[in-house]
């Protein structure tokens, strides 16, 4: 999978950390190493209000239940931040016993252990948008800054190459620099139109996917013709069965690159799949099962008038407004 | 060759319950070790083994029937068992490599895993629903900390007394007095009823229908007013071969080839292979863990009031709306929580209040013409059941507190949601054969007629099971207080979940009917945990290390 898909773009950029000491960005006297100094405050980060019973939300104020930063961007659906300190040690490498034997390496010996030359800070994030170019990105990081600026900022002065001076371009830059391709996106709202679940290398009639049986056809029919012309040629042996084997070759590699071609382009973006419509229809959905335990056995007149009531108070088709908070799970 | 039970080694209560036995009274008393005297305290459970009751079969069991020229267990008057926690483990010296096998729930307790199980032990959400003292005292007290479960089941008809009170009160001034002389082990005060040193249990007392005014007899039913009782486990080892084609239908597993089997030993006694057919991870050595398991003790408080007012007003709606007068809706609504109608008769055997009737009327018909072929037939029907034949929940909801305990055939995940009757038909329990649970329990408490819920009335239940993560706490927290298994979201079991400000519960119909589902509206608070703890059963042989110190988990 690619970076964008279904109307959603998946990043992940890996930042180095700076090596040396820093100063406890909590303002204490003490002298931190700046990888701990990104852990203190990315873990002094409010999260979302997952949990209505939790213990935790029993001392939360209710102004500080949407505290989250992220929650502060309209396009970010899930976003997190975590210090890669080194590479995970696998143990030894896997060796063929009887081969040890033979020709070693001798067992006894240690192995060398790879490790990171410093840690990196992994931002992974996905969220709304148009299409995978890298201005639709750098579009994204400015939102971004705009809305939580001061706690990127926080996070971003102990990682390498960040300017203080000019920070939201090096913060921009940074992510630009250290991002990897996503190769496995979690795309939770997809397109589900016609054609879904069919064959994609052999698919049904209609949607967009019959593009495929088109494109099949002509390989399909040149290996046919092919056939035909070199049996009534009067060719045999050896070089009917190399001319078949050379249109086969043909159709297996025109094949391989059609399945790569189906695999890296996106599927279109799922109907309302975007951060304020999520929302809104997570409020709706709340707000109309109240409707409906609220208006059984009403006459047919009496629930007209309180659906219209209920389309007024809560606007079904606005988006923008009444809608659930980003970051709460209940509105 | 098929597994046979040492049930000389296992501890009563665990294969059968006391209750069917004709045990109705039971007490149950908490106790505390002095770790300082580790040793007094083990020469108090070196005493107390030799009066423990064990699974062996007696003579006068209706069960079996035994050759008589054999050597056979005696019915006792009082049935006494013991259980210990974590920290009385501890306490009595077991060796810590054998305490870290043990499971990290059990370790923690049930206390600690409150947020788990959606408990509210310090009444944070209504202050009514705060536990009772004894189970909160170690929080601040040391010396009362939970360390063991005495607990004593007395006969209906004791040789030696003139009633199963009079043989607890023996059985308990016994225990009370040797703790007195032993001074190492104390029993802890703080149980919510009348005596705060122990907490009773018993089945609940009714007219008899067969006698004249004023005969009473004891009762099937628990304070809401369901008989209670009828579905519990069936697993290999459990009953002798005879008994066993009878009870495992309905009770153990569900095969693709529609027959039912027993359950894997496994995951009621440790050291056996479970139903992913691992032994599954237990306390060193074996000899330890081998027969022994898992007791989660739940004092669960009924508000009676609540839930008869809450019914009689919303059977109003539900009448008016599904054209049932007042006795029928007031009843199909409880069968709808419940799953079961009042007398235990399952809506998959009858779904309307009518053919519930009809059921009713053939049971007694068979039993007033002794025909025992018929009432077996029928009565076994209170078991035997799947929930095929009712893929969109429009006879049992989704959501009952019966289908939620025990979904039997219904999650078969090669099952798919649009099935065919042919398909649903041959659906297993093989994601259900993992969750199930021994239910060991008495009502306690009530009064009558009542007045309010600040009484003490409620349904002491012991769950047995070989792990308490696995199958307990996944049933209690996954199935009981979230609904997202049965399509229904958010909501919580009707019966005895947490129903929190914006609770609901729904009631399908088919689409045949051509009538809408009906949506039952905040249901107040039904049952609050008012206390409880995890404790390991041990078997005899585990007792023994216990009691000697012999413990080598080497």
């Amino acid at each position: 999978m690619p970076n964008f898909d279904g109307g959603h773009y998946f990043l992940t950029a890996f930042v180095p950390v700076r090596q040396g000491l820093t100063k406890d960005p909590a303002g204490t006297d003490r002298i931190l190493s700046h990888v701990h100094a990104i852990k203190e405050v990315l873990a002094s980060l409010p999260t979302e209000n997952q949990n209505p019973y939790g213990p935790a939300d029993v001392h939360l104020a209710e102004g500080m239940l949407t505290t989250a930063p992220f929650s502060r961007d309209l396009r970010t659906h899930l976003a997190r931040m975590v210090v890669i300190d080194d590479v995970a040690y696998n143990g030894r490498q896997h060796q063929d016993a009887i081969r040890t034997a033979v020709r070693g390496p001798n067992p006894v010996l240690t192995e060398a252990v790879d490790h990171l030359p410093w840690p990196y800070l992994a931002f992974i994030s996905d969220f709304d948008a148009a299409d995978g170019t890298a201005a639709t990105l750098t579009t994204y990081l400015r939102g971004l800054w705009s809305v939580m600026g001061y706690e990127l900022g926080a996070i971003f002065e102990h990682c390498q190459g960040f300017d203080p001076l000019d920070p939201e371009a090096s913060f921009v830059a940074l992510i630009a620099k250290g991002q990897i391709e996503t190769t496995l996106s979690f795309n939770d709202y997809y397109w589900s139109g016609q054609g879904q679940g069919e064959s994609l290398l052999w698919p049904g009639a209609g949607g967009p996917v019959s593009r495929t049986r088109e494109a099949l056809l002509p390989p399909g029919l040149a290996l046919l013709a092919l056939g035909v012309l070199a049996f009534w040629s009067g060719l045999r042996g050896g070089l009917l069965l190399l001319a078949l084997m050379a249109a086969l070759a043909a159709a297996i590699y025109w094949l391989y690159r059609r399945v790569l071609s189906l695999g890296f382009a996106p599927f279109p973006t799922a109907p309302r799949s975007d951060l304020p419509s999520v929302l809104k229809a997570l409020y709706l959905q709340r707000r109309f099962i109240r409707f409906m335990v609220e208006q059984q056995g009403q006459s047919p007149e009496a629930l007209k008038a309180a659906f219209a009531d209920f389309v007024a108070e809560h606007r079904p088709h606005d988006p923008s407004a009444p809608t659930q908070k980003p970051a709460t799970y209940f509105s | 060759m098929a597994l046979k039970l040492d049930l000389s080694d296992i501890q009563g209560n665990v294969l059968i319950a006391y209750g069917r036995l004709g045990f109705p009274k039971a007490r149950c008393v908490l106790l505390h070790v002095n770790k300082n005297q580790a040793a007094k305290a083990r020469a108090f459970l070196e005493e107390l083994r030799g009066k423990i009751t064990t699974a062996e079969l007696w003579p006068s069991s209706k069960t079996v029937d035994l050759p008589k020229d054999i050597v056979t267990a005696q019915r006792p008057d009082v049935a006494i068992n013991v259980a210990f926690t974590f920290m009385g483990l501890v306490a009595m010296g077991v060796p810590v490599r054998t305490l870290r096998g043990f499971p990290d729930e059990f370790q923690q307790g049930m206390l600690d895993r409150a947020e788990i199980l959606r408990d509210d032990p310090y009444g944070h959400g209504r202050p009514e629903s705060r536990w009772d003292p004894i189970w909160l005292n170690e929080r601040s007290d040391p010396h009362a900390e939970i360390h063991a479960l005495v607990t004593f089941h007395a006969s209906a008809q004791p040789t030696h007394f003139d009633r199963p009170e009079a043989a607890l009160d023996d059985a308990f001034q016994w225990l009370n007095q040797r703790c007195g002389e032993n001074e190492a082990v104390s029993i802890l005060a703080g149980h919510g009823g009348p005596n705060p040193l122990y907490q009773d249990m018993g089945a609940l007392i009714e007219q008899d229908p067969e006698g004249p005014p004023g005969r009473m007899r004891y009762s099937r039913s628990e304070h809401f007013g369901f008989a209670d009782g009828f579905g519990d486990p069936v697993f290999e080892g459990q009953y002798p071969d005879k008994v066993m084609a009878d009870r495992v239908v309905g009770q153990g597993k569900r095969t693709a080839d529609q027959t039912w089997v027993p359950l894997a030993t496994g995951e009621f006694l440790l050291g056996y292979p479970d139903e992913a057919q691992e032994v599954p991870g237990a306390p060193a050595p074996l000899d330890f863990s081998r027969n022994g398991t898992f007791l989660a003790y739940r004092k669960l408080h009924q508000n009676v009031k609540a839930f008869s007012e809450y019914i009689a007003s919303t059977a109003t709606r539900y009448g008016a709306s599904h054209g049932l007068d007042q006795e029928e809706a007031e009843e199909t609504l409880k069968a709808k929580m419940a799953g079961r109608w009042s007398d235990g008769v399952p809506l998959m055997v009858a779904p309307t209040y009518g053919e519930w009737q009809v059921f009713r009327g053939r049971l007694a018909k068979a039993k007033a013409d002794n025909n025992e072929a018929e009432s077996n037939r029928l009565s076994q029907k209170l078991t035997d059941f799947t929930y095929a034949a009712d893929t969109d929940g429009s006879k049992c909801p989704f959501s009952s507190h019966l289908r939620r305990a025990n979904p039997r055939d219904m999650l078969d995940p090669t099952v798919p949601a649009n099935a065919t009757a042919e398909q649903a038909a041959k659906a297993t329990s093989v994601l259900n054969n993992r969750r199930r649970l021994l239910r060991r329990g008495l009502p306690y408490g009530g009064a009558t007629p009542l007045h309010s819920d600040a009484v003490e009335q409620g349904v002491l239940l012991l769950f047995l099971c070989s792990n308490l993560f696995r199958q307990f706490e996944f049933i209690q927290q996954q199935w009981m207080q979230y609904g997202l298994d049965f399509n229904a979201g958010n909501d919580t079991c009707p019966l005895i979940g947490n129903h929190d400000s914006e609770a609901k519960f729904v009631i399908a119909t088919s689409a045949e009917s051509g009538k809408p589902p009906f949506i039952c509206d905040r249901p107040p608070q039904f049952v609050e945990t008012r206390g409880g703890a995890y404790f390991f059963v041990p078997s005899m042989t585990s007792l023994r290390l216990i009691a000697q110190g012999l413990t080598d988990p080497t």
